[in-house]
């Protein structure tokens, strides 16, 4: 083999490779293409030919196998490089052929020599090796499967007579889908609705219709015999309608012949209506023999049943008689006066039966104040004013009760969700001074009142409560502040006021010595240096600066001590560091006399303010030492509480609570 | 390339393999059962680099490191390594010595780091700053003494060992440090049988003698050939492949290196990927790379090199899964 023959010969295997990819993808696709053409042809079968569907589906179909190919043909694409990594994979040749074909390139690194090894390795390795099976077809037959499957479906379908059937089928859920029906169905429809309707006629009335046909009978008739004044000829209408009304209610009568008889009625009536919408409904000559008496009930009674009609001929005979008595100076007045009693009496019989006073007694009077003298109409206006006062009386009354009763009720539903709201309760107390004033609206008043007292009550219960829960009981109460030293200081402050410790002040605040030199090691030194700058001192007193530089030294004891944490400066500024090295624990005895705390301020330049606490025992040249104990007390609830508040995932809860437990003392 | 010269690479190629096939055997014939073992510090030998072993007391580290110096006839010294022992331990110091008409002169006592093997025996227990006195001997093949520095002789090979057992008051090297060893080789306990001819062989009478194999500088010659050794752009990229999947957020890394993994492998384990993958081709006797060299040396590459987070603590996720999950990926 010469120079360029591996790239040559990896070149010829790739040709191999590329081809037996097209037939693995040529298969795939093909069964996909199979299975496109079948839909789109059972598109068309259902679309009935729509052209617009069928080509919509077409194109979205081909474009996407069309993707899927390139999709396919770009995976599958290999490099010399990648393609010799297969063959020496297949060949079990360690990369033989990939580095042959790097030297060949020239991009190999290595010595020269080992390089032409590697190359005389792979020209003798090439001839001896079979690369006939490095990469074999794999056809995917899923797809030519499911295609041919969907293509013989739809071949089937479009055969005679499958295809009837699904005629059949399609165009019944096309039906049903479109609602559209053919002329002879709507024929048919009406013709069905004629038949039905035709069927309703022959049967007989209901027992409920029959019975209402009784009643307006009943109700004609009576009508009939009451009105005296009426016509032969409007009676005999009257009659008769009611006559056809039973006819029609018989128990043996279909719908039709009731019909019929119902319309028989109609007509009457329909008579009788002409004559009384021209008023010759009634007999003059009748009317004119009625006595004063009589006229004023039958007014009386027309005005009660709103007839209009009736009522103006009585109104016209009335006038008429007083036009003609009028003449006659003598009777005038006389009749005049038995016509208004006569007339009142009626009137007043009439309201109690149930008429109302307002419009119809202003009516009434209204034609009889027509043709009155002085006296008359003095009594008419009295009459009147009367009238008036007690319809305006009783809306305004019942208005003001209502009004109020309105509030009232909105009050109270509004005092129900908030009972201390003072725009309600000076509403309260606004209703019940009116109610007050006024007796009509004492209810509202005393139900005013009663809700006043009420709030009053809730009102001093929440003060209660509020002052005890201040005045503080062992709990203390939830930090909310965002800053953990916060709430130590906080929960220190109580935990002190709770154990009664009334540490003095910083009096020694300014002032060096004790503390400082009651420091060990090196911040020890520091504290004393610091505590003479004038801080107030703590168990060793050196805020913020000293302790700083020794972060290590300033202990976990100091650290943890009753001095709390410092502000600002250095984060690992721990006051009390004279308390002294890693075991700061040197001889210190347990304090009791702790004052409460104090703050002071840095002497760090930017440094912010820190907590000192006072403590006896160190002023009488005791020592001192804080137990663990004291000091886990003070932290557990705070830090356990902030674990809680923190996003820590689920799983990992455990291991945390595990770690607060095992630091927890005995 | 003639055909001679092509010859003559042949040959040397064929007797490197004999040498190393050699050594190994007599490495073997004293230090039992641990075949696998001894290839692989033999790579490591090869390839330049130090090793960490780690595995607990009595299995034998000592006595590979000082058959490994014997066969080679190389020097070997051994520092244990405890809580007090101070650099200058390590280093050498410089004394001041008077003479016998009354002179006085500095003299330098190497420490004993000067040799070609060394055995740091339970590094873990020194300080950090005794440590880094032998952990930058190591880097830099040369010791600062009173601002004096002296290189130390090639072939310079450390093989550190911690315990695993005795985690107590010690200090154990950080990640960063770790990363200077070529690999980290856990020490199996051997098997039944083996345990068996270790009894037999050691409490006899009769006792093995390490005979030599090869010199200094044939050794410092073999090493010279693995540089020589071909490797293709193709096995590199695999390689660099490799390297990035440990990294949860480039490459194609699996998703149990996304989840467990902080911080992946340096650049330092690509450079050791090719230079053990060398040195394993030419145990293989062949003049080129192959993948599969780089994928036999990556687990004891990147088991020490991946620093795990807290998840994967909890969830008790060992490196060597992360190794398989990254190699199975690429």
């Amino acid at each position: 083999m010469s120079s360029g023959e591996i790239k040559a010969f990896i070149r010829g295997q790739q040709r191999v490779y590329m081809r037996r990819r097209l037939l693995e993808h040529g298969a795939h696709l093909a069964g996909w293409a199979m299975g496109i053409a079948a839909l789109i042809a059972f598109v068309n079968l259902v679309t009935g030919g729509n052209l617009v569907l069928t080509t919509l589906v077409s194109s979205v179909s081909v474009a996407w196998l069309g993707f899927r190919g390139w999709r396919l043909h770009r995976a599958s694409r290999a490099s010399l490089d990648e393609l010799a990594v297969r063959l020496d994979r297949h060949g079990a040749t360690s990369n033989l052929l990939t580095t042959a074909l790097a030297v060949e390139r020239g991009d190999a690194h290595g010595d020269e020599e080992f390089a032409m090894l590697a190359m005389n390795q792979a020209r003798r390795q090439l001839t001896s090796l079979d690369f006939a099976h490095f990469a074999p077809v794999r056809l995917d037959i899923k797809p030519l499967v499911v295609g041919m499957v969907c293509a013989g479906t739809v071949l089937v379908l479009y055969n005679s007579s499958a295809n009837a059937y699904l005629d059949g089928i399609v165009n019944r859920a096309y039906a049903t889908t479109t609602r559209s029906t053919s002329p002879e169905d709507e024929q048919m429809k009406k013709k069905l609705a004629r038949e039905e309707e035709k069927a309703k006629k022959e049967q007989p009335l209901t027992k409920v219709a029959r019975e209402r046909l009784e009643q307006d009978a009943r109700a004609l008739e009576s009508l009939a015999k009451e009105e005296t004044l009426l016509t032969k000829s409007a009676k005999e209408s009257l009659e008769k309608a009611a006559k056809a009304l039973r006819e029609a209610a018989k128990e043996k009568k279909s719908a039709r012949e009731a019909l019929k008889h119902m319309a028989q009625a109609k007509r009457q009536l329909k008579e009788l209506k002409k004559q009384s919408d021209k008023g010759e409904h009634l007999d003059k000559e009748l009317l004119q023999k009625l006595g004063d008496k009589d006229l004023a009930e039958q007014i009386a009674k027309a005005e009660s049943r709103k007839d209009r009609q009736k009522l103006g001929a009585l109104a016209r005979e009335l006038a008429r008689r007083l036009e003609k008595d009028s003449a006659q100076d003598m009777n005038a007045k006389a009749q005049r006066e038995s016509l208004a009693k006569a007339l009142e009496e009626a009137i007043k019989n009439q309201s109690k039966k149930g008429a109302g006073q307002q419009g119809d007694s202003k009516q009434a009077q209204a034609s009889v104040g027509e043709q009155s003298d002085a006296k008359k109409s003095s009594e008419d206006s009295r009459l009147r004013r009367k009238s008036d006062r007690d319809s305006g009386d009783a809306s305004t009354s019942n208005a003001m009760t209502l009004d109020d009763s309105r509030q009232l009720a909105q009050l109270l539903r509004q005092n129900e969700s908030e009972p201390s709201e003072d725009g309600a309760r000076d509403k309260l107390e606004q209703l019940s001074r009116d109610g007050e004033q006024s007796g009509e609206r004492g209810e509202v008043s005393r139900t005013a009142q009663q809700k006043m007292q009420r709030i009053d009550e809730e009102k001093s219960e929440q003060m209660q409560r509020a002052r005890s829960s201040q005045k503080g009981g062992d709990t203390p109460p939830p930090c909310e502040s965002e800053d953990l030293e916060d709430c130590m200081v906080a929960s220190m402050d109580q935990q002190l006021r709770s154990r009664g410790k009334t540490g003095e002040q910083g009096g020694q605040q300014g002032k060096s010595g004790q503390g400082g030199k009651q420091g060990q090691g090196q911040s020890g030194k520091q504290g004393s240096q610091s505590g003479e700058g004038g801080q107030s001192e703590g168990q060793g007193g050196g805020q913020g600066q000293g302790e700083g530089t020794h972060p290590a030294s300033s202990g976990a004891s100091s650290k943890a001590a009753s001095n709390g944490i410092s502000r600002g400066g250095t984060p690992s500024a721990s006051p009390g560091g004279g308390a002294g090295g890693r075991d700061g624990k040197q001889g210190l005895s347990r304090d009791s006399s702790a004052s409460s705390t104090n703050w002071v301020k840095s002497q760090w330049k930017d440094g912010g303010r820190t907590i000192v606490r006072t403590i006896k025992s160190v002023s009488r040249g005791e020592r001192h030492t804080v137990g663990y104990k004291d000091v886990h007390e003070t932290y557990e609830e705070i830090a356990e509480e902030k674990t809680k508040q923190e996003a820590i995932p689920l799983k990992r809860r455990d291991f945390i609570r595990q770690y607060f437990e095992s630091i927890r003392p005995e | 390339m003639s055909a001679e010269a092509q010859q003559v690479e042949e040959v040397v190629l064929q007797r490197a393999v004999k040498q190393l096939g050699d050594l190994a055997s007599m490495i073997e014939r004293v230090y039992l059962g641990q075949g696998e073992l001894v290839r692989k510090v033999i790579v490591g030998l090869l390839a330049q680099g130090n090793i960490l072993l780690e595995g607990p007391p009595g299995l034998g580290k000592t006595l590979l490191v000082s058959v490994l110096a014997q066969a080679l006839e190389l020097d070997f010294s051994r520092i244990q390594f405890t809580p007090d022992l101070m650099p200058a331990d390590i280093t050498g110091t410089t004394a001041l010595l008077r003479g016998e008409d009354g002179s006085s002169e500095l003299r330098f006592h190497p420490g004993p780091i000067f040799a070609h093997v060394v055995l740091a025996d339970e590094i873990n227990r020194a300080t950090p700053k005794t440590q880094s006195a032998l952990l930058e001997a190591m880097q830099e093949k040369h010791v600062t003494v009173s601002g004096e520095r002296r290189a130390l002789e090639a072939p310079f090979f450390v093989l550190a060992t911690q315990n695993p057992v005795e985690m107590e008051g010690t200090y154990p090297l950080p990640e960063a440090q770790l990363d200077r060893f070529l690999f980290k080789l856990n020490v199996p306990f051997p098997s039944l049988d083996v345990l068996k001819q270790i009894g037999l062989e050691t409490t006899g009478v009769e006792r093995k003698v390490v005979e030599p194999i090869m010199s200094r500088s044939e050794l410092l010659e073999l090493q010279g050939i693995v540089r020589r050794i071909v490797v293709a752009p193709k096995v590199a990229e695999i390689a660099a492949r490799i390297v990035l999947a440990t990294h949860g957020d480039k490459g194609e890394s699996p998703d149990m290196v996304r989840r467990f993994v902080q911080w992946g492998a340096s650049p330092r384990a690509m450079q050791a990927l090719l230079l053990a993958g060398r040195a394993e081709a030419l145990l293989a006797g062949r003049a080129w790379v192959s993948e599969d060299d780089i994928r036999k040396v990556a687990p004891d590459i990147l088991r020490h090199r991946m620093i795990l987070n807290f998840d994967a603590k909890l969830d008790e996720v060992t490196p060597e899964q992360l190794v398989q999950a990254v190699l199975a990926e690429v």
